[in-house]
């Protein structure tokens, strides 16, 4: 045999394998094992959104050649959606970044590695204190402890921030304003176990098609699961559901009020549970909502929410009365076991963290909390956005482990883990994403006190709202210095005076977290190409030579690095000298140092050599009297959760009143800064497709991937289509405040907006549509709303 | 030439599963595995990607079959391209 076809017979027998377990396990019968002559196999989590599926990865001759659904896993059962197919396929675009670059006179020029390090060291030691990090929920979490460290510990100016700001930052602060305790209490266990699943603005066919067909398979074998689509278009979801309600955008908040209206109007609520467990809450002052709020009580909050009766909220939402009362039936029916799902519907919000609580609030008010199938549950869109951005705490004013700078306690705590003197950490929060943006492309003598930022991970050229605004802005700022690191290049490179090619995903160590609580964990596969590195080598790289140029932040309080790592015989090794960077495990020892920071919100990670033999395991992890480890399921409920006290039923053990209850809030509707009027009538909607993950760079080098969907375009109602003179298939300008773009349009497309509404999805390099967006951000979360803002149309 | 491993679901009943199976046999891309309950895993292996897509396309389209899942993927390095 040619050794095309020997590796096709492999490669065919390893595929009928895997079909065979996956056929397998949803029959219930043993596994087939796959063949390993040629291939060897090893576990990874999916490289692309927060679902977390686990794939096994098959590689010969140093390259990957399969990809499968792995059977064991529980995400995924031995599924995956199209991008998870072709996931290795990423790897291998041809015009991988492989050598650093910097530009000079306007080129990108190929550099050493040893340059590259130096150059972005001096640029930080010429104003420390005002240079960023950059990062994202791609970030493994050592990559982001690492980071983390630098910043916080080391540089002491904590202007850190995740690309997570823009997709779940309203999750999170939803979360801890009402459980005192970021991420979701529920797991995917509750769509195999609910009676309804409501998505709000959440196309999960779409977006998480994994978890969506856990769901549509449960209605195969004959159960009864009913599915509410509640949206702003139709969409591939819609087709699945049985009820679609199409609300006006900006009053999911209204609608969210209308529930908890009807449920206080019939006395339908649940009182045994919020007697237990609940307590009100409200802003003190809408104009300047913070993320705790004042305590209100039961008739306070009753009287608040009177007004949102379902024929008022059907005014403001247009949803139809029925459709509000059938909303309100459900959740007062106690039989009926309710999941919630979203993503960034809520998320990217102007008033994103009010709709996280509101939501949170009726299914507490209704008790369709803590048992199997009742769960409010927010899905996440990067790999380890929970892992990473929220639990290593990479976000400007947090601190690993659901700690924030600005409590001294807390700074304390990470000082003494790190070894650092009292009061190197900065109390005072660094710029979120927008403002650090802003900041950076301002003049210097104009306010823009951001010098430098070191992007890692994430697109900021592409998927920042407002891009001239931004980021496009810093073009032509000589003093400004953006250093970027990537896989391939893209928009942020573009632009970037230095440019660091990176590893990615199975070509280095990781861990990551999903949106379940789920931390999984991959060992290295396959080696980067041409010279690309572990972007935590280059953080550990740029803080020993801003060691070396004297930075006292490099130092712990000892006078050692603060990156100090050591062999089993405890002599330091320098992995800052990639020569040594593989001597030890340096993924491991920084996973091994962060993990004990979990324990103070019991948010207890698994231990490594734990993880390693798992495709992912859910926190908190608690060891059992046996010696072994038990994920948790289900957060707060005593039936799972151990950290709940004996006979609570139900505890909410970090609870901000700290009574052990969770609160109820009142926020009410308002409308979008935002709302389309005479010059600019419709409304703009942003988002993704299922064939690209978000800024396309690693998707659309999959040629299955980009040759099924090469374009964005601007889906359009018929008429508003008609009216305009704009057939399908013509090229049209979609025009908002901040830009102008030329797309084609699609009449009765994959998506349907309805009259006044536009979609266009945001994968597209060549016509980035974020030129378009609005940069307005929910006032607590920060996270700007891509979901909405005024357009007008012409044909072109 | 792609290589895919699939999983059908078959729509319950004996003499359509036996249709079905059948009918997937008499097509020279597609070696069929052992039928599991209603689940038959099966692997495409067409001269390029439009075929593979075309296989998927016609399986999914035949009475009997309920959904079509890609359960593996072979990659081959030869056909990236830069977009």
């Amino acid at each position: 045999m040619t050794p095309s076809v020997e590796r096709r017979s492999f490669l065919k027998a390893s595929a009928l394998a895997a079909a065979s377990a996956a056929a397998g396990q949803r029959a219930g019968a043993a596994a087939v094992p796959a063949p390993v002559d040629g291939i060897k196999w090893d576990k990874a989590p999916c490289r692309f959104c927060g679902t977390g599926c686990h794939v096994k990865v098959g590689v010969k001759d140093g390259k990957v050649v399969a990809v499968a659904g792995h059977p064991e896993a529980d995400v995924n059962k031995g599924l995956l959606c199209v991008k998870g197919y072709h996931v290795g396929g990423i790897l291998y675009g041809e015009d991988r970044l492989k050598h650093p670059m910097i530009r000079r006179n306007g080129i990108l020029e190929r550099i050493s590695w040893e340059e590259a390090i130096d150059t972005a060291a001096k640029k930080v030691m010429e104003a420390p204190e005002q240079f960023a990090i950059y990062g994202s929920g791609q970030w493994t979490i050592p990559e982001g402890y690492a980071a983390q460290k630098l910043i916080k510990g080391g540089l002491s100016n904590n202007h850190i921030d995740p690309n997570a700001r823009l997709c779940m930052a309203s999750a999170v602060t939803g979360f801890i304003s009402t459980y005192g305790v970021d991420e979701p209490a529920g797991c995917y266990d509750d769509l195999d176990a609910c009676d309804v699943l409501i998505m709000w603005g959440n196309n999960m066919a779409e977006m998480h098609p994994v978890l969506f067909s856990r769901v549509i398979d449960r209605r195969s074998r004959g159960e009864k699961v009913t599915l509410i689509d509640l949206g702003t278009r139709r969409t591939r979801t819609t087709e699945f559901v049985d009820h679609y309600m199409e609300f006006r955008p900006q009053s999911d908040l209204a609608i969210a009020n209308c529930i908890a209206q009807q449920l206080i109007e019939n006395g339908t609520w649940n009182k045994e549970f919020v007697e237990k467990h609940c307590s009100f809450r409200a802003d003190a002052d809408i104009a300047k909502p913070d993320l705790f709020g004042v305590a209100i009580d039961f008739e306070d909050y009753k009287k608040r929410m009177a007004e949102y009766t379902p024929e008022r909220v059907s005014e403001i939402s247009g949803l139809p009365v029925e459709q509000l009362k059938l909303l309100g039936d459900l959740f007062a029916d106690p039989k009926v076991k309710i999941t919630s799902t979203w993503c960034m519907g809520m998320n990217q919000h102007t008033r994103g963290t009010a709709i996280n609580r509101l939501v949170h609030g009726i299914h507490l008010l209704s008790g369709k909390f803590g048992t199997p199938g009742n769960a409010p549950t927010s899905l996440t869109g990067q790999p380890s956005a929970c892992g990473t951005a929220r639990e290593v705490g990479t976000l400007s004013h947090a601190l690993p482990g659901g700690r924030l700078v600005a409590k001294p306690d807390h700074r304390k705590q990470c000082e003494e883990h790190w070894n650092l003197p009292e009061g190197r950490i900065n109390p005072k929060p660094g710029y979120h994403t927008v403002l650090m943006w802003e900041k950076f492309c301002t003049p210097s003598d104009q306010g823009g006190d951001i010098k430098s930022i070191l992007v890692q991970v994430t697109n900021p050229g592409q998927s920042m709202p407002n891009l001239k605004k931004l980021f496009q802005a810093k073009e032509g700022l000589d003093d400004k210095f953006l250093m970027v690191s990537d896989v391939y290049p893209t928009a942020s490179t573009e632009l970037a005076d230095l440019v660091l090619p990176a590893a990615l995903w199975i070509e280095k160590n990781g861990v990551f977290g999903n949106s379940e609580r789920r931390t999984q964990q991959w060992f290295k596969m396959v080696e980067p190409p041409g010279e690309a590195r572990e972007d935590v080598w280059m953080t550990i790289a740029i803080a020993h030579r801003l060691y070396e140029l004297g930075h006292p932040g490099m130092k712990d309080k000892d006078g050692n690095f603060i990156f100090r790592f050591t062999d089993d015989s405890g002599n330091e090794v320098p992995v800052w000298d990639y020569a040594h960077f593989h001597d030890i495990d340096v993924d491991r020892a920084l996973y091994d140092d962060y993990r004990p920071l979990t324990f103070m919100k019991h948010k207890h990670l698994a231990p490594y050599d734990v993880l390693k033999e798992h495709t992912g395991l859910r926190w908190p992890v608690v060891k059992q009297d046996d010696g072994s480890y038990r994920e948790t399921r289900f957060r707060f409920s005593e039936f799972d959760d151990p950290f709940v006290k004996k006979g609570a039923g139900i505890e909410f053990y970090h609870s901000t009143t700290k009574d052990g209850r969770a609160q109820i809030w009142f926020c009410p509707y308002e409308a979008h800064p935002e709302e389309p009027d005479d010059e600019y009538p419709f409304w703009l909607c942003t988002g993704r497709v299922i064939e690209h993950w978000h800024t396309g760079t690693m998707t659309m080098r999959v040629p299955q991937l980009s040759g099924a969907m090469p374009n964005n375009y601007t889906e359009i109602h018929p008429e508003d289509a008609a009216a305009a003179g704009i057939g399908n298939g013509d090229k049209m300008i979609v025009e908002t405040r901040r830009g102008a773009l030329e797309l084609t349009a699609w009449v009765n497309g994959r998506g349907r907006p309805p009259r006044g509404s536009l979609f266009i999805p945001f994968f597209d390099q060549k016509r980035l549509v974020n030129l378009l967006t609005l940069d307005a951000y929910c006032p607590i979360s920060k996270e700007p709303d891509y979901k909405k803002c005024a357009a007008r149309i012409r044909k072109a | 030439m792609p290589v895919n491993g699939l999983m059908l679901t078959l729509t319950a009943g004996e003499s359509s599963v036996l249709r079905v199976l059948e009918t997937i046999r008499a097509r020279p891309e597609v070696e069929l595995g052992e039928l599991q309950d209603r689940w038959l895993p099966l692997v495409i292996e067409a001269p390029d990607e439009r075929g593979s897509r075309d296989v998927h396309a016609w399986l999914e389209s035949l009475p009997g079959v309920e959904t079509v899942d890609v359960i593996l993927v072979g990659l081959d390095h030869e056909t990236s391209t830069i977009p």
